[in-house]
């Protein structure tokens, strides 16, 4: 390639990228009015809800229950739910109970005074449950618009 | 209020940064801005390692056991230096002197600085990575007013502790958990990499030049991002400016050759170890490439200086050892060398780069200048060779993963080349200004 279709050819790219780089620059401060506007007038538990959804519903509601401090294991398909509960739920520890030999092994304190289940696979539901030797009796039941969908049981 | 407390905390850790870099660490020839920018790398370092320090003592955190030292030597700094006041700081009288296109560039940039910051601080932290590791660890650490030995085997990680220990300062000060306004130390990051791109830029071009390039790098959708919009809250653009930093002050040391400079670029590159084990194979070849400097010239005395970053990593190393943390989570099932997966791996990579939008086309320019301008580069050219070195150890790693890197490479290639992303805009300025000076 010739010298001067480089410099041309260069010119043409920086000139592309700059009327890009100004037009989204504009647009994303645009977005203040157009869709942040709609977040500013939330507060954080709002927020939260709108972002998370039915999990941090859920994750609330177990708050509500749980002392803090606790230590509990939570049975679910959805590792963001699992995650989401280590944050939210903190001080209280959450054990993941199909994980908690794998990923835990010996490592960790195995008192656990609550499990939760959530969200509910058909099998899930039973008012009493053996786990790791350990009878857990249901205390609490979630549910969205009157439809089950998590449970807590106590030791 | 409490984005005012942290702002506070923020503009204390620059003045520590600030003040030990003036006495020990910064080139005369340093600018207001470019030492606002590496203070705030270093005062985030220091109070990180100083946190860090504490809990191994045994010393419970508080306000006054933490800030009081850093307190005394800002005073001691400012009534010694007589430095109560900045004359040269009359912004507005050198913002006239702006031609009209500086002018529309500087309130280009100062929107974007502005648009950022006020996205971090408008939701909670939503990012996954924030939630389940940078600030769930800030957490911890405040709720336990110090490193809790337990809170390793229960989350099984083994990440440096230097974000997650700084960041809870913020929530000392406030006296409890917010992780809306802790985003800001975050965007502090973004805010610090536009300081230090555009002073780092003005070495060699004009001003105008420097401010459009800025606004290029800066107005990135995934910098945006990281810097505030949504994915605030985790550490990968801070990695992105220590990488950055550690290569501008190793550009500066090669020119000056000054200890002072040495010194600097050894601290960044110790804390850039404490940020994020991404950061290793960078410092690693950027030592290498020092003390090969300091061997040729036959200045020996010189590789003492180079100690702190040893000594940082050891320290982090024995610590790990001590508690049993956990391995890296992507070897906990063993190494296997795939060589079959490097074109899958390769392509994922390409593909990232043409990704418009996230990057505009930084990458797509880069790559023309690679190709066609690597002579103009000179000296420059190690700034394109530690961003390849980089990116190559990530492909080795995609190599060596057990699991299939397809899926990986899909999610986390865009926080990966935000490590590097400030070197290929350096890159394309120093191309653009040397092939168009002529």
């Amino acid at each position: 390639m010739g010298k001067r279709y480089s410099k041309i050819l260069l010119l043409l790219l920086i000139g592309l990228w700059t009327l890009l780089a100004i037009t989204r620059s504009l647009l994303n401060i645009s977005k203040l009015y157009t869709e942040e506007r709609h977040w500013i007038s939330l507060n954080d538990e709002q927020m939260r809800e709108k972002q998370f959804g039915e999990k941090y519903n859920f994750l609330t509601f177990v708050k509500s229950v749980i002392p803090p401090h606790s230590n509990i294991l939570l049975f679910t398909t959805d590792g963001m739910t699992y995650y989401l509960a280590r944050y939210f739920l903190y001080p209280t520890t959450v054990i993941w109970g199909e994980r908690q030999y794998t990923e835990w092994g010996n490592d960790i304190v195995r008192n656990y005074s609550y499990a939760i289940f959530y969200p509910l696979t058909s099998q899930n539901i039973s008012n009493v449950k053996t786990i790791n030797n350990t009878n857990f009796h249901n205390i609490k039941e979630f549910r969205t618009n009157g439809e089950l969908k998590g449970l807590i049981y106590k030791k | 209020m409490n984005i005012l407390t942290i702002l506070y905390v923020i503009i204390f850790i620059i003045l520590a940064g600030y003040t030990t870099g003036e006495y020990f660490l910064y080139a005369k020839s340093y600018s207001i801005i470019k030492k606002i920018a590496l203070s705030y790398a270093l005062g985030f370092g220091f109070i990180g390692i100083q946190m860090f320090i504490l809990s191994i003592l045994g010393i419970k955190w508080n306000y006054g056991i933490i800030l009081t030292p850093w307190l005394i030597f800002i005073c001691y700094f400012f009534l010694r230096n007589h430095k109560y006041s900045y004359h040269n700081l009359n912004i507005l009288n050198k913002i006239k002197l702006f031609s009209r296109i500086e002018k529309l560039l500087l309130i280009l940039l100062v929107s974007l600085l502005i648009f950022v910051g006020i996205e971090s601080v408008l939701r909670p932290v939503q990012a996954w990575d924030g939630w389940d590791n940078w600030v769930f660890r800030a957490n911890v650490f405040y709720l336990n007013k110090g490193i809790d030995n337990y809170y390793f085997s229960y989350t099984t990680d083994s990440y440096p502790l230097i974000i997650p220990l700084t960041t809870s300062l913020g929530y000392m000060s406030l006296g409890s958990i917010d992780d809306r306004s802790i985003l800001l130390f975050y965007y502090f990051f973004y805010f610090a990499l536009g300081l230090l791109f555009y002073s780092s830029i003005r070495n060699f071009a004009d001003r105008k030049t420097a401010l459009l390039f800025s606004v290029l790098l800066l107005s990135c959708q995934n910098l945006i991002r990281h810097g505030g919009r949504f994915e605030a809250g985790q550490a990968d653009l801070a990695v992105g400016f220590y990488i950055f930093a550690c290569v501008i002050v190793l550009l500066d040391y090669l020119k000056i050759k000054s200890t002072r400079l040495l010194l600097l670029l050894t601290v960044l590159l110790s804390i850039a170890t404490q940020i994020k084990n991404d950061a290793i194979p960078f410092v690693l070849l950027s030592t290498c490439f020092v003390v090969y400097k300091i061997l040729k010239e036959k200045k020996y005395k010189k590789l003492f200086y180079l100690i702190p970053l040893p000594l940082v990593i050891l320290g982090w190393e024995l610590f790990k050892k001590f508690n049993n943390l956990h391995p890296n989570f992507l070897f906990r099932n063993g190494i296997e060398f795939h060589i079959e997966r490097f074109p899958i791996v390769v392509f994922n990579f390409f593909k990232e780069f043409g990704n418009i939008q996230n990057w505009n086309i930084i990458w797509i320019v880069f790559l023309f200048c690679i190709v066609i301008y690597r002579k103009h580069l000179g000296t420059y050219i190690l700034v394109p060779i530690f961003l390849f070195f980089q990116l190559l150890f990530y492909v080795l790693i995609f190599l060596l993963l057990p699991q299939d890197p397809v899926t990986q490479i899909n999610a986390i290639s865009n926080k990966l080349l935000l490590h590097v992303v400030p070197l290929a805009a350096f890159t394309i300025t120093i191309v653009a200004v040397k092939v168009f000076k002529k």
